[in-house]
């Protein structure tokens, strides 16, 4: 269930955000 | 548009991790007229870029925290001074090992925001053989000292674990440690460049057997209950990824090298942090150079253009992973140009994905 909740919690994110934010992988960021 | 930074405040490491991506550099760190340099060339780049640029300090390594509390202070100091007057966002972030975080570190990290990522490959046993000292000791128990310190303060961090052959048959034993620990957590498999291209043997990790590994332990993640549940960042982006068709980290992003450089010890620049060992990979030097010339250069324009495999236009999953990681490809087949070199793996993890987040309704 938490799963669920953090993945489309992260769509939203994605959806509204278009910068390309924190994305080098060798990095843990929420 | 953001520019992310991957920084290298140090060319040396308190740990010869079997597997590190780095080679073995010259023991430097970064001077502070460098420094200097550095943060006004980048604040002066990002300008450009437009209104409300973003700009993320990615202070890597190395150890980045060999570098020294009060360097980090001066970075600090200098990014206000610069951003001054520039319509600019900035953060930071560290990726450290963990074993030089003290009370007062992690009180600097929360006051100054820092996202932290911490490397950990799991319960000590696996973390043991490949993140070792120099006379090949584990370093298990003061990367968990430091992670202590973190904790104790609250401060925000998660860890990044590689995948080698070492992890491929310890799912249960590596889920189960974080979530024991509640470490949020984040995975990469490994790289064949710097230190793994030596240790290739011992360490390397089929796309199948990746796949295998990544699969089994998705699945378990999903099904986790309350107090079992961990946030795994590369389950999490992955499913969003598929959901949204946008990338999430630089591994599948399109034009990566648009949107992210290195800049080592010496003010060498490189368009990804794990190329920053490979000296025609170097763009040019912020000590000789202004930072948008460099980036105006040949090399980078053909870099931030790369090609890629032609038979990446056929594929289905094109739209997801834009050709995969162009630093793996230059590790495992000498050419950026190739396919990345987990593709048939990634190709399973998204088929995966996409068929769980169907029984979960999520995708018609």
């Amino acid at each position: 269930m938490q799963a669920l909740i953090d993945i489309l919690l992260k769509k939203e994110n994605m959806m509204n955000d278009e910068s390309l934010h924190n994305v080098y992988s060798f990095l843990f960021i929420k | 548009m953001n520019i992310n930074v991957v920084i290298k405040p140090a060319g040396q490491c308190n740990f010869v991790c079997k597997y590190c991506y780095n080679e073995e550099g010259e023991s430097k760190i970064m001077t502070r007229k460098t420094l200097k340099r550095m943060v006004s060339e980048l604040f002066d780049y990002v300008k450009q870029m437009g209104p409300e640029a973003r700009l993320t300090f990615i202070w890597h390594g190395g150890e980045p925290m060999l570098a020294g509390i009060d360097f980090f202070q001066e970075a600090l100091s200098l990014q206000k001074q610069y951003s001054e007057g520039r319509d600019v966002i900035y953060s930071n972030a560290i990726q450290t090992n963990g074993s030089l975080i003290t009370e007062k570190w992690a009180n600097f990290f929360l006051v100054n925001n820092f996202d932290t990522s911490v490397s950990l490959d799991g319960p000590k046993e696996i973390h043991n053989k490949a993140r070792v000292y120099r006379n090949d000791v584990g370093t298990f128990d003061q990367v968990m000292h430091g992670i202590n310190h973190l904790k104790k303060l609250n401060v925000k961090f998660g860890v990044v674990s590689v995948v080698s052959k070492i992890a491929k048959d310890y799912v249960d034993e590596i889920y189960d440690f974080f979530s024991h620990e509640n470490l949020s957590f984040h995975i990469v498999p490994l790289a064949k460049l710097g230190r793994a291209v030596n240790n290739f043997e011992d360490l390397s990790i089929s796309p199948d057997d990746y796949a295998a590994f990544w699969i089994k332990m998705y699945d378990k993640w999903m099904l986790s209950q309350d107090q079992q549940y961990v946030y795994c960042k590369d389950f999490v982006n992955q499913s969003a990824t598929i959901l949204t068709g946008k990338s999430s980290d630089c591994a599948s992003l399109s034009q990566c090298a648009c949107s992210n450089l290195s800049i080592d010890s010496s003010g060498n620049v490189f368009p990804c942090g794990m190329l920053t060992s490979r000296s025609n990979w170097c763009y040019g030097n912020i000590t000789k150079e202004k930072l948008t010339k460099i980036m105006g250069n040949a090399s980078c324009i053909k870099t931030q253009n790369r090609k890629k495999d032609k038979t990446c236009a056929k594929c289905e999953w094109e739209r997801i992973c834009h050709g995969g990681c162009f630093a793996r490809a230059e590790g495992y087949f000498g050419s950026a140009d190739n396919k990345d070199y987990y593709c048939t793996g990634l190709k399973k993890i998204y088929q995966h994905v996409t068929l769980r987040l169907k029984e979960k309704g999520l995708i018609d």
